[in-house]
């Protein structure tokens, strides 16, 4: 077996290291995967290298393509302006193939296999090239793709190839880049180091020489963020009513220290004794009237529509269940529920899953619309652990807790945004000239001295330390893309979907849910009139597939229907509170190689629309409506393999994908149920209508479908 | 309650009389088990228990034998003895109703454990959860006693006056059934239980749920039976009817216990975005708490006073709830909401009154309204009329089409009365109204007025999980139970199950003969030979039902069942027949006779009486048509046949598609979808449709320019299978393989014989009965699928035959089961040296779908579907498993190339795709018997889902029939297809065979030395299935089972034969896989580019001794809990 094989069998590893060196955002949760690559080893995707004025910055890339939008910049570390792109690695064949290159964007280009020129243009519109097929041997290929932006406006390029039939974007499956590549590791450090930066809030307390990014004023009651790195806006919660929502107990433990209690946690050990911390706790406590927890009843029957509802929201993809015992099987672990009962009454545990952003806007936990139903049986389920577990704490001193809380610079994140810092550590500037590992980036507590304690891997101390000697401009600005990735980790979009060759975290615990929940198998096969598949859609094409206007709707929970009705799973808000969703959107769009905004959808040609209308029925057509509503019209007959309502295609599609999918769906997502109705030759089995030309057939379906919520059902 | 108390003391004894009856308000045992009587225990799942000296033992297994009354918080004891020290069993709690699934018990309840030697957990263990603090069981062969007290989630286990385990379980039901496992190895059995009782506790946490108390209304007027219901049209969500919306309907209903079910909704043509709300009164007989139990799909809230009492109206959580309320006796104003959106509907409301251990649902006089109450309120009445006896005119092919002259199909006449191979016959003038007869009980079920079918059903409205049933006004049914005997007592059925056929000599249905618009059903009661033909004559509005019997001479009397005891159904017989009260039902008593009789017996309203007297009187009876006479053919029906135009493929290559053009307009309106095709030795061709039909087709030459189209037969249950022995139409149905004779020679069939009946029928929806073909020795094979759920996943009734590949002699006198274990096998195959073929589709235990060669006795993987105990943990490895995204989603059948114009095939096999429409080539080798290959695409599309094939007997080309139903790319409901050999050079490969160290593929036509021997020109990736109940399988790494990928695998060497015909590639590792795909880009020697794929599966590898992955144990889903 080859090393690009070895990759393939074991994506965890792999899209490990693709996270620990591009999505360094989530360095906290991701601390065990940030080790150096060995030498030689294959990493996903491709190394995709930006220069721009003699400047030069480096990152991993998943697709051939790319996107930057007039006056911002490629990468946070270079300028705004034109530029040039380079992108390096492996193309791995398990079979020899003549492919034909396709670019699209503006600009110029250059594809190299091997040392062969593949294909070479410049201009307004790639598209007009024509370009020759290339022979591409079994297993590895040398590619090297050069892309130059266009002096001003919007940069746009894409890659895609054919072999046989509709071209497609390279799929991120077949790249590969040298993971160990040194030039790639030392600008990887620099963006860790600045995620890190962002991450941490380190610019709360390390706010010099930046006057103008803590000036910025707050849109409504989101974090505004362009330009610069929306992270610095980062709130923490709102510590004004903690009395009301958390345990003395709990807030004890909990400041004494925090990743004892939660693996991903992004506050810092302040204090070695537990004193300091049962003081603040202490003072904390009145800041409301004090509670207690509640009482536990475990015989109350809403525990099993609880534990019902943790296993089919998806609850436990993220979670840990409050009665879980032994390690954790998922990486990055998985943030234990076992003290809930502990930390909230269930009053507040309640008011918190209702509206999980209401004293933190950053907050991770997504906002899932609980019914007040829901609300009960979860609340009930995770409230019904017996046994306290906190360890005991001393006895709290709500003066001396004060105090403390002022004096140790907790209102440096917990205070509003727009307020000085009380306590301010060494500027940035200071830092950057000290590239010493002191303070909060020191090995031992010792040298750490009275820093807080943020439990940082040797890596990751390293490349803030690296970050903060660097280009520490870079927090100016920002590339969306690269806040999506970050996102991707922080908001944990893998624990419930797959992308590339990467399962989701969910689908892995079906025999943790069937503990969970014992009736859960037999309620799957039982299901009434339908036991659709359960799994969430691939994140592969995210950025092709969806329009981004209705992708950050539905990232942020605002669109009122579910695309997928039979899914027990429910699309939960992300940064709800915020507009940072849309940047998500963005991010994933501008990927993929599309325009941050999509055009507006044109009216459908009524002519083609009626085709389109037939070529969907049962009569004369694909009846495609056996497995689609349309509107109001239920799938005919759907059984195992329900499909997306038609009337909301062309609202969240964009028409590229959507000519891409209906050509080979099976391509475009193996082993999907949608079948392939065209051949290798573009035609389909329907000869009468527009002489089985699929691409003409399709294309009236999709003017079908731009009729939007005021479709018709076929007749 | 006392009372109640006593009776159960009474029924089933009480042992050694140590416990008294006590005083009210104590707990009271309850005795499951006495040592005889076993009222209340079920097995669910294999194995059995028997009573030997006084106690039950199991034995086959891993079952359980449970018993149907359901506790709380209880205390349970028994007796136990093992008779060996490695047995093994226990004692199952709390667990929900297991139907027939032990598992439940497994995965919902607690298991005690009683086994001294198990690895993890010995007797005493709460199974899986706690071992018990000592070993506290006796030695073998002496009794043991458990006390096992269960309060809340507290369980106390006390073995032998031990206290031996304390638990607290999590979430876990808090009440549920008693059960006790018969665990193997069980043979001979050595668990040995006595002396089981309950005594049940009161319960502590209901209080919780309990409501604050409520008063009685003061209602002073007359109240009468049943809730005013009103039903609402387009109401999208629960509350959202407008105040001032009229009703689309008013009804009384007596009940609300309508089971899930999808389609209409209790008779109101309502199906999707409706609410219906009933209004009236709850009378409550006895103070104390009450427990409301609501179950609903979708949404439903029930109001006690105004007072919401439960609701279910959050989605996504259990929509089942209950709710507690303390009542006086009295009467209160009962409200109950309930709304449906898309899918299925139910609602259903049960309580249980004080002393009530089970729900139960309102008897007659709980539920009341107030006289007149549906009268005030404001609808269209008339409206509703019309559109309840309106002809269909929905425009759906199911509901234009002329069905003919009756219908077989099963057929819910109602939920107590279902017919599982009925046929629908239409009787009166212009089509009044319709009766069912049954064939296996040989009773009318039903007779109605106003209509025919509804068209519910997967073969006509494509609804899953339902039959059709009655569209019109039920006048009258019978009980399902035989309809007939030699002599005058009425026999009981033996089946044990409601399925499959009577003693022949008990009586049997022959068949029926077509004369005009009369159809005549012939069957023999003992030796006694009956014709009769069913009419209905209408006087006014009501209907009388007219049986015109015919029977030979007989010495003894003939009992026929004419219908249930109801008191608004009236019965009359002509003269010499006697009329018997029996088994709830009416009877008509046949004497001896030493001649040929014709008698009447008529069924109808009271009010028709006069009317129906003159029907039966002595002379109508003479009068009455000599039905001896009506079975030699009556005038056609069908007689224009419907030309059409075929039409040639234009592919420039060695094969093309030829259609021959189904004739979608034809005058019947008769829905095309062909699911059987044989060929009459002049070349004809004969089709079945699903809905029903067979068409004949001639004029099949090499133009296709005029084919005619002629309607054979009608009425037929799902025919999915044709073949023609000696140029005589057998059609397999769901019911029965039915042979076809036109006595008059008009084209038409007149007698539709009953050739063979002896297959199982449950009224599950997907039980479709597939293809038919032949040996060499004349001898029928077709397949049964599986009864799979609406859904697709899991299984409705086993029965014997569901799930089986099943043989029926040459003479059509025996019937057995020849392999089990297929999910849904739709075709076969039967090929030179009476090779037979299957194929099945994904789905439960078929991980993919899959192509095998079938023997006596062979089990083809599908495990609920063994027909095996005990359940086999190995299954027939097929030739090969298909991937459903590249390949097949869904079999169809096969057929051999017994042709030698068809190309260089001859004697090949040839496997259909019904799912992507498409045709393969099969190579397979055997290898120790066992076989092992796999198929290659032809780059040839079809128009529909194609599944039959046969060689046509002019020009040898290949011909296939499909059909569109669901999950298939097919463009066109039907498709009757030529594929034809143009003559042109064939370039692809054809057989390949696994050699110890590599695939030896041989192509058709010579390669091109230098790229056939590039190693780079050659794919080969390889992954394994989970074999397990879930539906299908995700595809596996081999090299690590635990992570869903392909395994490439290195092409190390490829090497070209001298011929240039053959390629020897040599693999890096070759071992046993279910799935390999070899995709190869290769030049033919005049430089034509080929690339295709050959998926394949290794069940042997020459010379070595591993066997595939899926010949071990079934990686179930419930591995955790297997002992």
């Amino acid at each position: 077996m080859n090393a690009v094989n070895e990759w393939v069998a074991k994506p965890v590893v792999a899209i490990a290291l693709l996270l620990g060196m591009f999505c360094c955002g989530a360095a906290i949760a991701q601390a065990q995967a940030a080790a150096p690559a060995a030498a030689g080893a294959l990493a996903p995707g491709l190394k995709l290298t930006f220069t721009s004025n003699g400047v030069m910055d480096s990152r991993p890339a998943r697709l051939i393509a790319l996107s930057v939008p007039a006056n911002t910049p490629p990468t946070p570390f270079l300028q705004p302006g034109a530029f040039t792109a380079t992108w390096e690695g492996l193309v791995n064949l398990r079979i020899r193939g003549e492919y034909t290159f396709l670019p699209v964007g503006a600009g110029g280009v250059k594809v190299l296999i091997g040392e062969k020129l593949a294909l070479a243009t410049s201009g307004d519109d790639f598209t007009k090239v024509k370009s020759e097929p290339v022979k591409l041997t079994k297993g590895k290929n040398r590619i090297r793709v050069e892309y130059t932006s266009p002096e001003r406006g919007d940069a746009i390029f894409r890659l895609y190839w054919s072999e046989r039939g509709a071209a497609e974007p390279v799929p991120p499956g077949v790249l590969t880049h040298d993971a160990s590549d040194a030039g790639l590791r030392t600008k990887l450090t620099m963006h860790e180091g600045r995620a890190l930066f962002g991450e941490l809030r380190c610019v709360r307390c390390h706010v010099d020489p930046y006057p103008g990014a803590m000036e910025k004023k707050l849109e409504g009651t989101g974090a505004m963020i362009t330009p610069g790195m929306p992270e610095l806006w980062k709130d923490a919660p709102d510590l004004s009513n903690a009395g009301a929502r958390l345990s003395e107990r709990w807030m004890a433990a909990w400041i004494a220290n925090p990743r004892a209690l939660n693996p991903r946690a992004e506050m810092p050990r302040l204090f070695k004794d537990p004193q300091p911390a049962a003081d603040i706790a202490a003072y904390l406590a009145t800041l409301a009237i004090p509670i207690a927890p509640d009482p536990r009843d475990s015989g109350a029957p809403q525990v099993v529509s609880g534990a019902r509802l943790y296993a089919n929201l998806g609850c436990i993809a993220c979670h840990t269940p409050p009665d879980y015992v032994g390690a954790d099987p998922v990486i990055p672990a998985r943030i234990p529920h076992e003290h809930v009962a502990e930390k909230y009454t269930r009053k507040s545990l309640r008011s918190f899953l209702k509206k999980p952003n209401a004293n933190f806007l950053f907050v991770r936990m997504p906002d899932f619309r609980l019914t007040d139903a829901e609300l009960d049986a979860l609340v009930t389920y995770l409230y019904r652990k017996p046994t306290e577990l906190l360890l005991p704490m001393p006895q709290g001193d709500v003066d001396r807790g004060k105090q403390l809380f002022a004096a140790t610079g907790c209102l440096n994140c917990h205070g509003p945004l727009e307020s000085q810092p009380a306590v301010r550590g060494a500027s940035l500037a200071e830092l950057g000239k000290f590239k010493a590992l002191g303070g909060c980036l020191a090995a031992d507590p010792a040298s750490r001295k009275t820093g807080p304690d943020f439990t940082l891997t040797q890596d990751q101390r390293s490349a803030l330390a690296e970050f903060v000697a660097g280009d520490t401009t870079s927090l100016r600005r920002e590339s969306s893309i690269e806040f999506a990735e970050r996102q991707y980790v922080q908001l944990n979009c893998a624990a419930c979907h797959p992308r590339d060759k990467q399962d989701d975290v969910w689908s892995g615990l079906s025999k943790e849910i069937d503990a969970l929940f014992p009736g859960h198998a037999s309620e799957e096969s039982n299901g009434k009139q339908f036991a659709p598949d359960q799994s969430r859609p691939s994140l592969t094409w995210i950025g092709e597939k969806l329009r981004p206007e209705w992708m950050a709707q539905f990232v942020s929970g605002h669109v009122q229907y579910k695309p997928r009705p039979w899914l027990r799973a429910r699309m939960p808000g992300f940064l709800a509170g915020s507009t940072n969703y849309s940047l998500i959107a963005e991010g994933f769009a501008l990927e993929h190689g599309f325009p941050a905004r999509s055009p507006d959808l044109p009216k459908p040609d009524q002519e083609l629309a009626e085709v389109g209308r037939k070529l969907t029925g049962k009569n004369g057509g694909f009846s495609c409506v056996q497995c689609h509503a349309v509107g109001a019209q239920k799938a005919l007959a759907p059984f195992e393999a329900p499909a997306p309502n038609f009337a909301y295609v062309a609202e969240r599609l964009r028409p590229e994908y959507f000519d891409r999918w209906m050509m080979k769906p099976q391509r475009v997502l193996p082993g999907t149920r949608m079948p392939d109705f065209a051949d290798s030759e573009g035609k389909t089995a329907l000869k009468n209508v527009f002489d089985g030309d699929a691409r003409k057939q399709f294309d009236s379906i999709w003017n079908y479908l731009l009729e939007g919520t005021k479709i018709q059902p076929p007749p | 309650m006392k009372l109640y108390c006593l009776l159960v003391a009474l029924i089933v004894g009480i042992p050694n009389g140590s416990v008294a009856v006590a005083a009210e308000g104590e707990p009271k045992p309850v005795v499951l088990f006495d040592g005889k009587d076993t009222t209340g225990w079920h097995q669910a799942g294999p194995g059995k228990f028997d009573i030997k000296d006084g106690a039950l033992t199991g034995h086959g297994g891993m079952g359980l034998y449970w018993n149907e009354k359901e506790f709380g918080d209880f205390i349970l004891e028994l007796d136990w003895k093992t008779t060996d020290k490695g047995a093994n069993s226990g004692i199952f709690v709390r667990f929900p109703d297991p139907k027939n699934d032990p598992w439940v018990a497994v995965k919902q309840g607690h298991e005690i454990q009683i086994c001294d030697t198990e690895a993890h957990y010995q007797t005493g263990a709460i199974y899986s959860f706690k071992n018990p603090t000592e070993i506290a069981s006796k030695p073998v062969g002496e009794w043991n006693h458990y006390k096992i007290k269960v309060v809340g989630q507290h369980y106390t286990i006390e073995l032998n006056g031990k206290v031996v385990n304390e638990f607290d379980s999590p979430d876990r039901p808090v009440k549920g059934r008693i059960g006790l496992q018969n665990h193997p190895p069980t043979d001979p059995p050595n668990v040995y239980f006595k002396d089981v009782k309950v005594t049940e506790l009161p319960a502590k946490a209901q209080a919780a749920s309990t409501r604050a108390a409520l008063e009685p209304v003061n209602e002073k007027g007359k109240l009468e039976p049943g809730l005013v219901g009103q039903y609402f049209k387009g109401v999208a969500a629960l509350d959202a009817v407008p105040a001032n919306a009229a009703p689309f309907l008013v009804k009384i209903d007596k009940n609300i216990n309508f089971k899930s079910a999808e389609g209409q909704f209790n008779k109101t043509k309502l199906t999707n975005d409706f609410q219906a709300r009933w209004t009236g009164f709850l009378k409550v007989e006895k103070a104390g708490p009450h427990t409301f139990m609501l179950r609903s799909d979708d949404h439903s809230k029930l109001y006690l006073n105004d007072q919401v009492v439960v609701d279910n109206g959050a989605w996504e959580v259990q929509k089942d709830h209950e709710a507690t309320v303390e009542l006086k006796p009295g009467v209160y104003a009962l409200k109950v909401d309930f709304q449906n959106g898309p899918g299925q509907s139910q609602c259903q409301l049960h309580w249980k009154q004080p002393g009530d251990s089970k729900a139960k649902s309102f008897k007659d006089g709980s539920l009341l309204h107030a006289k007149g109450a549906e009268t005030a309120i404001k609808w269209d009445k008339k409206g509703w009329d019309e559109i309840k006896f309106a002809r269909k005119d929905s425009g759906a092919p199911y509901d234009k089409m002329d069905y003919g002259p009756f219908v077989q199909a099963t057929i819910k006449v109602d939920e107590n009365n279902v017919t599982n191979k009925g046929i629908a016959i239409k009787v009166g003038k212009d089509h009044a109204g319709t009766v069912c007869f049954d064939t296996e009980l040989l009773r009318y079920a039903g007779g109605w007025t106003g209509g025919f079918l509804d068209n519910h059903g997967v073969a006509f409205d494509g609804a899953h999980g339902v039959n059709p049933g009655p569209d019109g006004d039920v006048v009258f049914q019978s009980p399902a139970i035989v309809g007939f005997a030699a002599g005058i007592e009425p026999k009981s059925d033996p089946r044990g199950k409601p399925y499959g056929p009577l003693p022949r000599e008990w009586g049997r249905y022959k068949g029926l003969y077509l004369n005009g618009d009369r159809t005549v059903v012939s069957y023999t009661v003992g030796d006694r030979e009956i014709l009769e033909t069913p009419t209905l004559v209408m006087a006014g509005e009501s209907g009388v039902f007219l049986r015109t019997i015919h029977v030979e001479a007989s010495d003894k009397p003939t009992l026929l069942l004419v219908a249930n005891e109801d008191a608004a159904v009236a019965v009359l017989l002509s003269p010499g027949l006697e009329q018997k009260a029996a088994n709830g039902a009416r009877w008509a008593i046949i004497p001896a006779n030493s001649k040929a009789m014709t008698h009447r017996i008529a069924v109808f309203p009271q009010a028709a009486e006069r009317f129906a007297k003159k029907l039966v009187a002595q002379d109508e009876v003479d009068k009455a048509p000599d039905l001896t006479k009506l079975t030699q053919g009556g005038p056609a029906r069908w007689t224009k046949p419907v030309e059409t135009k075929g039409e040639l493929g234009k592919d420039d290559a060695a094969y093309t598609v030829d259609t021959l053009t189904a004739p979608e307009e034809n005058p019947y309106h008769s829905w095309l979808r062909f699911g059987g095709l044989d060929f009459f030795s002049d070349g004809r061709a004969a089709v079945s449709t699903w809905s029903g039909d067979v068409w004949i087709v001639s004029g099949i030459d090499d133009k296709l320019e005029h084919l005619k189209w002629k309607r054979f037969a009608t009425g037929l249950f799902q025919p999915l299978g044709l073949r023609i022995v000696n140029d005589q139409i057998y059609v397999l149905g769901r019911d029965r393989i039915t042979r076809f004779t036109d006595s008059n020679k008009d084209g038409e069939a007149d007698f539709y014989e009953n050739f063979n009946s002896d297959c199982q029928v449950t009224p599950s929806f997907h039980e479709f009965a597939f293809d038919l073909q032949t040996d060499s020795a004349g001898n029928f094979y077709f397949a049964k699928a599986g009864p799979v759920r609406p859904g697709g996943q899991g299984w409705e009734i086993r029965s014997d035959h569901n799930g089986c590949v099943l043989k029926v002699s040459k003479d059509g006198l025996k019937f057995e089961v020849f392999a089990t274990g297929v999910r849904a096998p739709n075709g076969m195959g039967i090929g030179p040296g009476d090779v037979i073929t299957v194929g099945d589709n994904e789905g439960t235990w078929t991980p993919a779908c899959r192509l095998s060669i079938v023997h006596k006795g062979s089990f083809l993987g599908v495990v609920d579907l063994s027909k095996k105990d005990p359940v086999p943990t190995a299954y027939d490895p097929p030739i090969c498993f298909l991937p459903h995204g590249d390949v097949d989603n869904s079999s169809g059948g096969q057929v051999w190339v017994t042709s030698d114009k068809w190309g260089p095939f001859t004697n090949r096999l040839l496997h259909m795709s019904y799912g992507t429409c498409s045709l393969f080539l099969v190579s397979y080798e055997m290898l120790d018997g066992v076989p092992q290959g796999g198929v290659i695409r032809f780059p040839l599309q079809f128009a529909a889902g194609i599944c039959r094939a046969r060689i046509g007997p002019k020009d040898q080309q290949v011909y296939v029939a499909g059909l569109r139903g669901w999950q298939t790319t097919a463009v066109k409901d039907a498709a009757l297809q030529r594929v034809r050999y143009t003559g042109k050079a064939v370039k692809m490969p054809s057989t390949f065979s696994i050699k110890p160290k590599g695939v030896e593929i041989t192509f058709t036509t010579p390669l091109d030395s230098v790229s056939a021997v590039d190693a780079n020109n050659y794919s080969v990736e390889q992954w394994n299935l989970h074999w397990s109940g879930d539906y299908g399988s995700a595809e596996y790494s081999l090299a690590d089972p635990k992570e869903k990928a392909h395994d490439p695998v290195e092409v190390t060497k490829a090497e070209l034969s001298a011929d240039q015909k053959t390629v020897l590639l040599t693999l890096e590792d070759v071992k046993p896989v279910m799935q390999m795909k070899i995709q190869m880009k290769v030049k033919t020697a005049d430089g034509t580019a080929m690339d295709y794929s050959i998926y394949n599966t290794i069940n042997k590898v020459p010379g070595k001794s591993e066997t595939a992955a899926n010949e071990k144990k079934p990686a179930t889903t419930q591995a955790a809990a297997v002992r």
